[in-house]
């Protein structure tokens, strides 16, 4: 998705000057391009060389703004023509629009964006705060711990990491505000839950991983529940510690007028998305459903609370159609989206795997010496600097053809990859300059209702996210030396 | 977000001095584009109606599957393959166009933000005539597939076998109208009307 633009006033404050930067660069990007291109179609090119054009030509292409599935599609097909001849681009151009949509496994995205729509639209997801904020708001930091593990509750209910942020945010970012917080711990605890949406399943981006990376879609999802509790009890863990010895970061506040009644009568809230994540998680774990099954039932479940939901809180059958109405849209959007960017991205795994890079780069890595922690290592560098300035899908798309060979080469199991490249995607969500969410955040603590007044600076959004975005690296870095911990849910389970 | 309005109001030339300038002639063309665009717009969201269709119709189709399966042992034949080679296509393509109108395509601006307004257009505007060829050609081939697949009836190889051809020209229809779309953004950007992305709230993200 494209990054809203910076502030104005930033713009124009540095004016002319990152102007002219920024022409220079694209046209210096613009004669790479061309270069490529001719390169690629008079040169007598060895094929690496090739394939290292296309991914050049389609970071150029994809900069230039014309959406990224259609930009990958363009430098593959180059690419393609280059390393082959045209009977490999024309028949790849014939089949290639039908079947990069027609898929089995891939069926789960659409049932997943609509169940996490559905508990969006219709409020359900509003009360897992209250209900967080009810059982853990008496420890130091408890309403940012609250903010985290409603985060975490419904990641496991929802794909969508904007969804939970916007749910969360308009609910906690004012509570914690109003009990003297400092902004920085209100909006970063905001921001690292939103992260958490895609490692829980249900989770897009373990999906089209799985799909890219040709693994058991179930497998993989299952790989990200341990991952993603650890990541939720380590940022709940950060929160206490610091809000402990800074206790002016965020004051304690009053528990007593609320009773166990009260928080008795907030699980019964929660309830219809515990039943959701049992279905979704539970059904796969147990092997009941395949991941679409998982998804459509999930789906029915979400829908059938949401109208429920609609009607206790004084709605009628129009407020349900616009729930529903509004989730299908949403669904279709994400859809569309999302495939349209696999159709690119399965052409340029055709070129890559024709071009041999990856399974030079394999060679080249096993003879550098590198071993499995060293690579890891220098991944998580690669992918901080990547995260700064590409999408979430597209970088992972642009990298897994190339980086599968070289991975099991030195033994590292696509399951446990998985996991480490959506972190690695969501801390890229957190970073300056072209941390999305970080966006999100500002955007939702812009407003004067959520803000209670008080300007909250896009620099203080950064500075709220820097050490969740540590924190992440931390367990990372953990997943790295025990890679075990990924692994055994789903070889434990009975999942197909 | 009606963007067709959003060009035909660009005639107070706030960003385009030039339109001052244009012609009687000049005016009847640029109805009939805006006339043209409006009737792209109102394909897309025509296709991505037959979209939420196919949306239904998958969930459905898996849920009475499973039911089946479950309780009276009978689950419905050919529900993988209907998934797979129906209803997906028919969702994920038909709603291109209307993903592409709303400008929730994925895309990177991180470097276009910082160009000058006027040489952003100019780069979207012609590197969207580049994507333009692209889609052209991608529908043309897609279609000499199509019917290819028809002439032989083409079915899946299970059993019993389902039909798949007549979803190929769902595809064919579906590149045909995002190049269409494609090509109407192409010609806003040139008009000086960045089309603008829809608002958060309606936006199902994936990351």
């Amino acid at each position: 998705m494209s990054a809203p633009a910076p502030a104005d006033g930033q713009k124009n404050a540095t004016g002319a000057r990152s102007h002219r930067a920024a022409v220079i660069f694209f046209a210096v990007s613009l004669a790479a391009a061309l270069g490529a291109v001719l390169a690629m179609a008079f040169g007598d090119l060895p094929k690496n060389a090739i394939g290292a054009l296309v991914i050049l030509l389609s970071i150029v292409l994809l900069l230039m703004g014309i959406p990224v599935g259609i930009a990958m599609l363009g430098a593959a097909l180059i690419g393609l023509w280059a390393l082959s001849g045209s009977r490999v681009v024309t028949s790849t151009m014939e089949s290639i629009a039908y079947d990069a949509a027609e898929s089995w496994s891939y069926s789960v995205i659409p049932m997943f964006i609509l169940m996490g729509m559905i508990l969006w639209k219709s409020g359900l997801t509003a009360s897992a705060f209250e209900a967080a904020r009810r059982w853990l708001g008496w420890m130091p930091g408890g309403l940012a711990v609250a903010t985290n593990f409603a985060g975490a509750a419904l990641a496991a209910s929802s794909g969508s990491t904007i969804g939970i942020t916007y749910a969360l945010g308009r609910v906690s970012i004012p509570e914690m505000l109003k009990s003297g917080y400092h902004p920085q711990l209100a909006v970063g605890s905001v921001a690292a839950a939103g992260t958490l949406g895609q490692i829980i399943p249900p989770s897009l981006l373990l999906v089209v991983y799985a799909g890219a990376a040709s693994v058991p879609v179930g497998h993989q999802l299952l790989a990200g529940v341990v991952p993603g509790i650890m990541l939720a009890l380590a940022f709940a863990i950060m929160i206490v510690c610091l809000s402990a010895a800074r206790p002016a970061l965020a004051p304690r506040i009053d528990m007593s007028e609320i009773t166990w009644r009260m928080r008795m009568r907030s699980l019964a809230e929660v309830a219809p998305i515990a039943i959701v994540v049992l279905i979704v998680i539970g059904g796969l774990f147990a092997g009941i459903f395949t991941a679409t099954e998982s998804g459509v039932y999930g789906m029915f479940a979400a829908l059938l609370f949401g109208i429920i939901h609609q009607f206790r809180t004084g709605g009628s059958w129009r407020g349900v159609r616009t729930m529903v109405h509004e989730s299908v849209i949403g669904t279709l959007l994400g859809s569309a989206s999302v495939f349209l960017l696999i159709l690119g991205v399965e052409v340029l795994t055709r070129a890559m795997a024709l071009s041999q890079v990856p399974n030079a780069l394999a060679q080249t890595i096993v003879d550098m010496g590198l071993d499995r922690v060293d690579l890891l290592l220098i991944l998580i560098l690669v992918y901080l600097v990547l995260g700064m300035f590409m999408d979430t899908l597209a970088m992972m798309l642009l990298t897994i053809p190339v980086l599968l060979a070289p991975l099991k080469a030195v033994g590292v199991d696509p399951l446990w990859f998985g996991v480490f490249l959506v972190v690695m995607a969501e801390v890229g969500l957190l970073t300056p300059p072209l941390g999305i969410l970080t966006f999100i955040v500002h955007r939702i603590a812009s407003d004067p209702e959520t803000n209670l007044g008080r300007q909250i600076s896009l620099p203080t959004v950064f500075k709220g996210v820097a050490p969740f975005a540590a924190t992440a690296i931390l367990v990372l870095l953990f997943l790295i030396a025990f890679p075990g911990v990924v692994t055994w849910l789903p070889t434990a389970s009975f999942s197909r | 977000m009606q963007s067709a309005t959003l060009l035909a109001g660009r005639e107070d030339g706030s960003v385009m001095p030039q339109a001052d300038r244009r012609t009687k002639a000049n005016s009847v063309g640029r109805q009939r584009l805006d006339a043209a665009l409006r009737m792209i717009d109102r394909l897309g969201n025509l296709f991505a109606f037959g979209a939420a269709a196919a949306l239904a119709l998958l969930a459905l189709h898996v849920f009475f599957d499973v039911l089946g399966r479950a309780f009276f042992n009978r689950p419905l034949s050919g529900t993988l393959e209907m998934t797979a080679y129906w209803w997906m296509p028919m969702l994920t393509l038909l709603a291109y166009a209307y993903t592409e109108q709303k400008q929730e395509h994925i895309k990177v601006t991180i470097l276009l933000d910082a160009l000058p307004m006027r040489m952003r257009q100019l780069v979207e505007g012609s590197f969207g005539i580049l994507a333009v060829a692209l889609l052209v050609a991608l529908t043309w081939f897609t279609l000499i597939d199509a019917l290819e697949s028809a002439e032989i009836g083409q079915t899946t190889a299970s059993s019993p076998p389902v039909h798949i051809w007549p979803f190929k020209f769902v595809a064919v229809a579906g590149v045909a109208l995002l190049a269409l779309q494609v090509a109407a953004t192409t010609i806003r950007y040139f008009a000086g009307v960045l089309p603008q992305r829809a608002e958060f709230d309606t936006d199902a993200d994936i990351g």
